[in-house]
């Protein structure tokens, strides 16, 4: 088994393949990662399979030292190796002793590093993603070994154009289960509303702040997803991600799509998104 | 009763109950068919009068709906199988909230313990956190509103109260909720599988012990088929 050293961990840095799903009728939130078209893509890059596990990381990334040589490539974060700063969104050739520095993130909040066949970090509940109470370790700490199969031969580098993301900031989104108690006026006020992100967005949660009176009481817990638009009694839509809770209180407006969600996680406080329904 | 449809997004369908009361036995029967029919093509998760179902693949919609009608149709009357619990609680913690509960309901203590003992609760479903029972069957004297604002954390292990609903805080966690004692049984095990021993369905008792028993049971932990009841 190779590995690599982690010299220092960054901000919020962790393990993460395509989630679990098969556990949500045990409380267990799906996790995964938070952009699964950037994992996917670099995930292609290397000819791995799409649930091989990453590493995301949060606005600045980790740094690290190789043990075993292999291959690796990461998508919208600044890279160095040894020093030198290197390209995005193709393969490298790595060897031991070398040290990778990852550097703030480029298109977003969110960063990723893939390597050849996948870090092999536990894997609980079929799955490699980090979360609190499920997995060991809920975040990827300074000396840490991430381990990841050792490569036997050279690997044909691929090349792939990362999608340009858009740049307009619309969101897609189904009517939520409660969208139709909403009256006409409340939902047309919803879908002009130029809606910007609040603080204490998170791997749970992103939050967004709104003037328009909610007129929905709470409901009985019911059934949650990833990308569930959740209205607070003070107006403040909690839009879930990948590690939010199964069930939730809160009255549930809309869905957003996987693509919408994908766009939605890259955003800050800076940019102004809205809402059609499809 | 009878149940509809929601398109929740591409791949998810939410089945729903107009009427959520005495509908329990029903939404478990027919998990179990739809487990049994689409098997690993899909995951599934319930909440208060709703399942909601994942497909792994997208589908067409009006057929599943059509399949799922027929299986609601053909659920069998028989009881599902459940099983009996009696969970230890420990009392002797100073961050329980019964000067609060007894404010809201004007019973004591005792009073609010004894209901609590006298009472047999049937999980509704686990959700929230990993491991998190439902618990219905509340007894409506203690029945009070979630706190306002939340409390920033409430211990692992903590039994608490609100609304129409017992709880099982599995993890340290936010709770809205108001904690009347602390089970010292591990309700969530990743390294089980599956991972929580209580099911939807099944009866749970409280009784009492003392803080030395508690840390006992912390320390080494019984085998959990002791705590069923064979009453």
């Amino acid at each position: 088994m190779g590995s690599l050293t982690v010299i220092e961990s960054g901000i919020c840095t962790t393990i993460q393949d395509r989630g679990r799903w098969d556990y949500r009728d045990s409380g267990v939130a799906v996790s995964g990662a938070m952009d699964l078209e950037a994992s996917s893509f670099i995930n292609r890059l290397l000819n791995n399979h799409l649930n091989d596990a990453v590493l995301e990381m949060t606005l600045r990334g980790a740094t690290l030292l190789c043990n075993h040589p292999t291959y690796i490539a990461v998508t919208g974060i600044r890279i160095a190796i040894n020093g030198e700063s290197v390209s995005c969104d193709v393969p490298h050739k790595i060897g031991l002793g070398d040290k990778i520095e990852l550097g703030n993130t480029m298109n977003g909040n969110y960063g990723y590093l893939a390597i050849k066949d996948g870090f092999q970090s536990e894997l609980v509940l079929e799955s490699r993603s980090m979360m609190k109470a499920v997995t060991t370790a809920s975040q990827v700490h300074k000396g840490d070994q991430l381990t990841f199969k050792e490569i036997d031969k050279d690997i044909k580098i691929q090349t792939l154009k990362n999608p340009i993301p858009e740049q307009q900031k619309v969101l897609k989104a189904h009517p939520g289960p409660e969208w139709n108690l909403l009256d006409r006026s409340t939902q047309e006020q919803l879908l002009t509303h130029d809606f910007k992100l609040g603080a204490q967005c998170n791997r749970m949660a992103f939050r967004a702040v709104t003037q328009i009176h909610n007129p929905l009481k709470p409901i009985a817990s019911s059934p949650v997803l990833p990308g569930t638009v959740q209205w607070t009694p003070d107006g403040e839509l909690l839009i879930l991600m990948r590690d939010a809770q199964t069930t939730g209180g809160y009255p549930r407006i809309l869905q957003l799509t996987v693509a919408s969600v994908n766009k939605l996680v890259q955003m800050g406080q800076k940019d102004i998104f809205s809402v059609v329904i499809i | 009763m009878s149940i509809t449809f929601h398109h929740y997004d591409k791949h998810s369908l939410l089945i729903q109950w107009m009427d959520h009361s005495q509908i329990l036995a029903e939404k478990i029967s027919l998990i179990n068919s739809l487990k049994q029919r689409y098997k690993n093509t899909i995951s599934i998760n319930a909440g208060a009068g709703e399942i909601l179902i994942v497909f792994h693949k997208e589908v067409v919609f009006s057929r599943i709906e059509d399949e799922i009608k027929t299986l609601y149709a053909d659920l069998s009357k028989e009881l599902i199988s459940s099983t009996s619990w009696n969970l230890p609680m420990c009392t002797e913690f100073a961050d329980l909230e019964f000067e609060d509960l007894s404010s809201h309901t004007g019973l004591s203590k005792k009073d609010i313990l004894d209901i609590h003992y006298n009472t047999t609760y049937t999980v509704e479903f686990i959700g929230f956190l990993p491991g998190f029972p439902y618990l219905s069957g509340l007894d409506e004297r203690l029945q009070i509103p979630r706190k306002k604002t939340p409390s920033k954390s409430i211990k692992s292990g903590t039994v608490a109260i609100a609304n129409t609903t017992c709880g099982i805080y599995p993890q340290e966690s936010p709770a809205g909720w108001y904690g009347i004692g602390r089970c010292p049984i591990q309700l969530f095990d990743p390294l089980s599988n599956p991972p929580v021993f209580l099911k939807a369905g099944d009866q749970v008792q409280f009784y009492e012990i003392d803080l030395n028993r508690y840390n006992g049971l912390k320390k080494s932990p019984i085998d959990i088929n002791e705590l069923k009841s064979h009453g």
